[in-house]
């Protein structure tokens, strides 16, 4: 499988470090107006090209697939074009800045008869993954009440796009999204949503929001995430049921920490020890939906759904009003 | 000059609070506790002995007897025995929820208004140290505004009237909004302007709601979840619930866990992990503070108009959880 990069920043860097994982894969090309240098090294590391825009990859006869990972709202140009030239599409998350935008990739998909995988990566978390298969084997009876929390500092000086919260949506976008994710994977179908957040406040470098789900099937999800930490980033998860409850946080679970002086750049924490990064897994997963093999945890319409209960969250943020899901 | 011991009532056995409210009132300093009555003589009979105290035959002769009266039945029991205490001009101090319904509470604040004695509410989290250092924190102003709070007092569903609308008027949102609603109120001095809540029974086969979940919106734009729902498994989970608060400020993050003073004892005898609290006893403080009230002839420390306040939140919250759209919450 040969593969292009589209984008030159954090998750570019990473997504095309993990090409150069998987056999049989080659990383062929990367094109972005800019990159970091992390994304340069891993490109020459590769031997790949690193072309000046999206479409000195995607216009690339020698190419079978794309890795998207630029700014939201630029997706759904990106992924049509892409798809439009031949090329399978994986998509960073949300699969694009608004539902039309969206519906423009999955349209694409279908015309050109592409697969199109959307990087809800926190169905590959190990830890997420074993809270879904105990909720949907029937461990805690019949749920009822989920909370999930996604909480850090505001992205860093790296990703400037992110502070201006009408480009990335903020973190009732870019963020609550892994767990809106989530939890449509668990319970299905949700039918309404209401939001609070900062999206509108005007705070320098802080946003944050609190959302009630309710689904079809009855379960009330609590929802919230927050880029107002001071730093760190910190996740839970909690579902409880008619005959127990599940609980899991990221910062009680290091299986192995090192607290380094006399400066942090040593210090370790690892919770994933004998389990595959899970951005290579869903990597993994999509080359070989590519190569003809069974489809991934998230596809497209999985990136619609989501995208969805964002949307309809930031429209309740603005409306003040619960808004309708069915 | 010596004051003659308060003289204390108990009304009401049937909640899970009464045996903290008699064990507190019997060691009380310079006071002493009457007897206990309730609308179930056999209960109250057997509570008092359990307790050393005795059964009052009834409210009548109670209030006949009594400085002051603690109230700690049901929940629907709260408004005619507070008002016979009114008409009695006996200074009250009620169990929360303070009633079932706005009218209710109401009625009840304008009849010991109109009796010119206090009507107290029982709110014990307010007396708990960490809480008091959250609310200096606050009010010296170092956290900056308040943009967001996230809030849990969540439970275990204490079981028999608790789980009867009549006798609680609701479930999981009236049992346990008030005590953070309260919170907020003191601390943040600011009322609930509106609020958006979901209800319903998922956790036991019980006729009152189980599991809620509650955002609200405050004076000022600041907005706060809270989750009352009886979501603690019953037989598995070390404790009985929470009362927890995560601050987002301008300047930084408080995290306030009330019931956080506790040793895990994992206990063969029993199956489970227990934590076992250490905390200072927020009943006696409570207590302590409405028996001073009345001996001085003081302001209730905390009122019936902080329970009336609460009460508008619950209710608001269950016609939302029938809307499906946020409801405004009356607080005059």
């Amino acid at each position: 499988m040969r593969l292009g990069v589209i984008g030159g920043g954090g998750m570019a860097a990473y997504h095309a470090y993990n090409t150069t994982r998987i056999s049989h894969c080659t990383l062929v090309a990367m094109g972005s107006p800019e990159y970091t240098d992390a994304a340069r090294t891993i490109a020459h590391t590769a031997g790949a090209t690193c072309g000046e825009s999206a479409a000195a990859v995607y216009t690339r006869s020698d190419i079978d697939a794309v890795i998207i990972a630029t700014p939201t709202d630029t997706h759904a140009a990106v992924a049509v074009a892409a798809m439009q030239h031949g090329k399978h599409v994986f998509v960073e998350k949300p699969l694009a800045r608004t539902l039309a935008d969206a519906s423009a990739i999955i349209d694409a998909s279908i015309r050109y008869q592409r697969h199109l995988m959307t990087g809800h990566v926190v169905r590959y978390f190990a830890d997420y993954a074993q809270a879904h298969h105990l909720v949907t084997s029937g461990a805690i009876g019949q749920p009822g009440i989920a909370r999930t929390n996604r909480c850090g500092a505001f992205p860093g000086s790296g990703r400037v796009w992110y502070a201006d919260l009408q480009r990335s949506g903020g973190v009732l976008l870019d963020l609550i999204i892994h767990d809106y994710d989530w939890l449509r994977w668990t319970f299905g179908a949700p039918d309404r949503i209401y939001a609070r957040g900062l999206l509108n406040a005007g705070i320098e470098r802080k946003d944050a929001a609190m959302s009630i789900v309710h689904f079809t099937s009855g379960v009330i999800a609590y929802a919230e995430a927050s880029w107002a930490y001071p730093n760190g980033f910190r996740t839970s998860l909690e579902v409880s049921g008619s005959s127990g409850l599940i609980h899991h946080a990221n910062d009680d679970v290091a299986d192995i920490a090192l607290n380094a002086f006399p400066d942090t750049s040593a210090s370790l924490a690892a919770d994933r020890d004998g389990h595959e990064d899970p951005y290579l897994a869903q990597l993994r997963d999509f080359v070989a939906w590519c190569a003809g093999g069974p489809a991934p945890r998230s596809v497209a319409e999985d990136g619609y759904e989501s995208l969805r209960m964002s949307v309809a969250a930031i429209e309740s943020l603005h409306t003040g009003r619960a808004v309708s899901l069915t | 000059m010596t004051l003659a011991p308060l003289r204390i009532g108990i009304a009401g056995v049937a909640h899970v609070h009464a045996a903290g409210y008699i064990h507190e009132s019997m060691h009380a300093a310079n006071a002493t506790l009457v007897g206990v009555w309730d609308g179930d003589a056999s209960r109250a009979q057997t509570v008092a002995t359990r307790h050393g105290t005795q059964a009052v035959a009834s409210l009548d002769e109670l209030l006949g007897s009594i400085d002051t009266l603690l109230i700690a039945g049901d929940n629907a029991m709260h408004y005619p025995v507070t008002i016979e205490a009114a008409r009695r001009g006996i200074p009250t101090l009620c169990e929360k929820p303070l009633a079932t319904n706005t009218a209710d509470a109401r009625a009840m604040v304008d009849a010991f208004a109109t009796a010119n004695v206090q009507l107290g509410t029982a709110f014990p989290v307010r007396y708990s140290p960490a809480v008091r250092r959250l609310r200096d924190t606050i009010h010296a102003g170092s956290l900056g505004d308040t943009l967001m709070i996230r809030a849990t007092n969540r439970g275990t569903f204490p079981g028999g009237w608790f789980g009867d609308k009549a006798l609680a008027g609701g479930g999981a949102v009236m049992d346990h909004t008030v005590h953070v609603a309260d919170l907020l109120r003191w601390i943040w001095q600011r009322e609930c302007v509106e609020v958006y809540a979901e209800a319903a029974t998922r956790h036991y086969d019980i006729a009152v709601d189980d599991c809620g979940m509650l955002l609200m919106t405050m004076q000022g734009g600041m907005f706060v979840s809270l989750d009352p729902s009886w979501s603690r498994p019953n037989s598995s989970y070390p404790t009985w619930g929470d009362v927890t608060m995560e601050i987002t400020g301008m300047h930084g993050i408080i995290n306030l866990d009330v019931f956080g003073q506790h040793v895990t004892h994992y206990d063969n005898s029993t199956g489970r992990g227990r934590w076992v609290g250490y905390g200072i006893n927020l009943d006696a403080l409570m207590i302590a503070d409405w028996l001073d009230a009345v001996r001085h002839d003081k302001p209730a420390p905390i009122s019936g108009v902080d329970g009336l306040r609460t009460v508008q939140i619950v209710e608001a919250a269950y016609r939302s959880a029938q809307s499906h759209q946020p409801e405004p919450v009356a607080h005059t």
